[in-house]
């Protein structure tokens, strides 16, 4: 079991999206790195880093001192993250009613949206998550 | 949580009416020269009487990013408080682009998208749909579907911000649709309508709207194919196409609209034409693999055509419908009926591929194809073959 939104998870997502033939073909022009960041209800926010390249993820992991300034970042409350991954929210229907904030370049998700909803859909296919 | 969106409808015999209880200090007028030559601008001009007014003219078939760029530049300078699409899709959808990037001329037309909150969004003027096609649904839609020139490809920049003030759905305007016109603009709400019921986003509100539409359809559109003077058939059938733009405005379209905005980009062939062929072929695909899509499609033909049967029978019944429809109103239902030669087919079927996979539609298809199935799909299509994997 690998703990949900954690350095061991980030890894298991990278590996999801390199198992994914989907991300692997939508993604294949794809270059680009982003931040996925989980906000607490203490204040305190978990930030994954994952960097994307040409359909697979070349690396990713918790960051814990300097944040890396990233082409997207991807917010929201912890509690809807754990949402996505237990299936019961989409993550783009998230994203289109404020449960989570995307910023970056707009223009470059809008011609990959393919790409997008299939990474944001590896989030769920991450094996044996522990929420 | 989720929204449904809609601009405030205003619909019937005489509905451009609504016009003269409006006030208006400045009108810009999107539309293109037939709408021109059919006598449809000067209508809307007689509606303004003495209110100052701009029009412009240049919205061609698959409108540019240019073209949006062009009308937001004169309307930037014209200053107007209401801005009034009138025509089909390409106008309406080109009037969107004005409208947004003259509300914010900081923004790029591309980098529109859904998931950011436009501040202060609308603060000059309101935006007045006026649909002179029965099928599009732009008039109560929030995408804007445009022809990116340098990449030859279709782009959906999309906003629930972007709707419409206000939708004026006045049949008047659809009296003098040719035959063929009235079949693929036809064809494209039944797409609409259909696909919103199948789509991942699929929703009480929209299913309703759905359910509705592919009833008039079904009902009204072959009426108005062959008489076009059939004034409760066009009637019906203009309230179908945005009753239809509602369900998948608020649902969104599924591997049909990949398929015919693919095509549409590479051929230029109409929209409906293409969507309206796909159709069948798309709903053969995902009652054989999707999940509970079976069911979904004996619900649309018990409830909106009133179908007996199990659901396999029902589901079987409703496909056969929609092919027998498609040829009573003479429309294309294999690829050399658009008119794409073999050479031309095989030569772009790799490319045809491509854009069907990275089209945003097909993500909302249950379930989603991949790049084999759609290629299989394609030969299907061009051999007139039903779907049978």
């Amino acid at each position: 079991m690998v703990k949900f939104m954690t350095g061991e998870w980030a890894k298991a997502f990278c590996k999801a999206l390199n198992d994914s033939e989907a991300y692997n073909k939508a993604a294949e022009t794809w270059e680009g790195d982003f931040l996925f960041v989980a906000e607490h209800e203490d204040g305190t926010s978990t930030k994954l880093y994952i960097d994307l390249w040409h359909g697979k993820c070349r690396k990713a992991y918790e960051v814990t001192d300097e944040v890396p300034e990233t082409e997207f970042v991807m917010s929201g409350p912890y509690s809807n993250w754990k949402l996505v991954a237990e299936k019961k929210l989409d993550p783009i229907q998230g994203l289109m009613t404020g449960k989570f904030k995307l910023k970056g370049d707009m223009a470059k998700i809008m011609r990959a949206t393919k790409a997008a909803v299939e990474m944001v859909n590896c989030i769920m296919k991450v094996p044996d998550t522990e929420l | 949580m989720w929204y449904f969106s809609s601009p405030f409808l205003v619909f019937g015999e005489d509905a451009l009416d609504y016009l003269d209880q409006l006030k208006m200090d400045k009108v810009f007028i999107v539309t293109d020269k037939i709408m021109r030559e059919l006598g449809f601008v000067e209508k809307v001009e007689k509606k303004l009487k003495d209110i100052p007014h701009q029009i412009f003219d240049e919205v061609e078939p698959d409108p540019s990013i240019e073209t949006v760029l062009k009308g937001a530049q004169l309307c930037q300078a014209f200053e107007p408080d209401f801005i009034i699409g009138l025509g089909g899709g390409s106008v309406m959808d080109t009037g969107k682009g004005i409208w947004f990037l003259y509300e914010k001329p900081d923004q790029q037309i591309d980098s529109l998208n859904p998931f950011t909150y436009y501040e202060d969004f609308p603060s000059k003027a309101r935006y007045i749909t006026i649909p002179t096609t029965s099928g599009t649904g732009a008039d109560v839609t929030w995408a804007i579907v445009l022809t990116d020139t340098a990449q030859k490809r279709k782009i959906t920049p999309a906003s629930r911000q972007i709707i419409a003030s206000i939708a004026i759905i006045d049949p008047i305007f659809a009296m003098k649709m040719p035959p063929a016109l009235t079949a693929g603009t036809g064809l494209d709400a039944l797409t609409h309508s259909i696909e919103g019921y199948l789509s991942m986003w699929r929703n009480d509100f929209s299913d309703a709207f759905s359910i509705k539409a592919i009833e008039f359809v079904f009902k009204y559109l072959p009426r108005a194919y062959r008489n076009g003077e059939d004034k409760e058939a066009r009637e019906k059938m203009h309230n179908a196409a945005s009753m239809a733009g509602l369900a998948f405005g608020n649902s969104q379209a599924t591997c049909a609209h990949s398929i015919g905005h693919s095509i549409g980009a590479l051929f230029h062939k109409p929209h409906g034409n293409c969507v309206g062929m796909a159709l069948p072929y798309v709903m053969e695909f995902v009652r054989n693999n999707g999940t509970g899509t079976v069911q979904k499609l004996a619900d649309i033909g018990r409830r909106a055509l009133l179908l007996t049967g199990t659901d396999e029978e029902v589901s079987e019944q409703l496909i056969l419908k929609v092919r027998e429809l498609i040829k009573e109103i003479e429309a294309p239902s294999t690829i050399p009926e658009l008119g794409i030669s073999k050479k031309e087919f095989e030569d772009h079927l790799p490319t045809l591929v491509k854009y069907t996979s990275e089209d945003s539609c097909i993500s909302m298809t249950n379930p989603m194809p991949n790049d084999d199935q759609i290629e299989k799909m394609y030969h299907y299509m061009w051999e007139g073959k039903r779907v049978d994997f």
